[in-house]
């Protein structure tokens, strides 16, 4: 039995024009984080950069017909999370004596 | 069969790349932290989310298709809660906002910040007895 991926080629290159699309949104939102002019933009590209790079991986696994990616995409959405989470709790409370 | 699936797995794949492409753009060109956040939460989860979709449906076994599924749900589930608690972290600490006309929780603030600075005190006049 043959996969959709081997029977239908060109999907791996709209996967790829889509690779492209998402990787141009993520260095315009790596310029964000590096130029922003707070700490609350830089955490909040921090977190949409971690959020399109899970795109990315989910993309290439798609490409490659790897599956092993998705392992690597679960864990850095649950530390992205946990990132934001506790970059949100130190902003509270920086300030505070 | 095949074709079918996969000509709809590649319109949810672009579909979601100029999604996120979108959420990108509003996260540059919006004037004001709340704002660049609306753009970034909502608009960044569900591309990635549409790409998922596309994914599972070209992918060949089903246990890939449940790994995809717990990522996409947990996307749905963690996002809002991230940028809820962004939000409400920068309110507290009085991040700028753009052509305020009307703020709904300014009283809500000013009790929460009473409160706080009552509770510390609290908490300090009971290390000091202690």
């Amino acid at each position: 039995m043959t996969t959709i991926i081997e029977s239908e080629p060109w999907l791996a290159t709209v996967a790829l024009i889509s690779t492209i699309i998402i990787l141009v949104s993520m260095g315009m939102t790596v310029v964000h984080l590096l130029r922003g002019p707070g700490l609350s933009d830089r955490v909040a590209a921090l977190d949409l950069t971690a959020l399109l790079l899970l795109g990315a991986i989910v993309l290439y696994s798609l490409k490659t017909g790897n599956p092993m990616f998705l392992d690597v995409a679960l864990v850095l959405a649950l530390l992205g999370f946990l990132s934001t989470i506790g970059f949100a709790r130190y902003l509270e409370e920086r300030n505070k004596p | 069969m095949s074709l079918f699936l996969a000509i709809l797995a590649s319109f949810f794949l672009i579909t979601g790349a100029l999604v996120s492409l979108l959420a990108a753009i509003g996260f540059m060109r919006f004037p004001d932290f709340f704002l660049r956040l609306h753009a970034s939460s909502k608009s960044g989860s569900l591309g990635i989310i549409l790409i998922i979709i596309g994914y599972c449906l070209v992918t060949p076994d089903l246990s890939t298709v449940f790994k995809a599924s717990v990522i996409a749900m947990l996307l749905f589930v963690k996002s809002p809660i991230g940028s809820m608690a962004l939000a409400r972290a920068a309110y507290l600490v009085k991040e700028k906002m753009w052509e305020t006309k009307i703020d709904q929780w300014k009283d809500d603030l000013k009790k929460e910040l009473q409160e706080q600075s009552r509770r510390e005190k609290a908490a300090a006049q009971g290390t000091q007895k202690a």
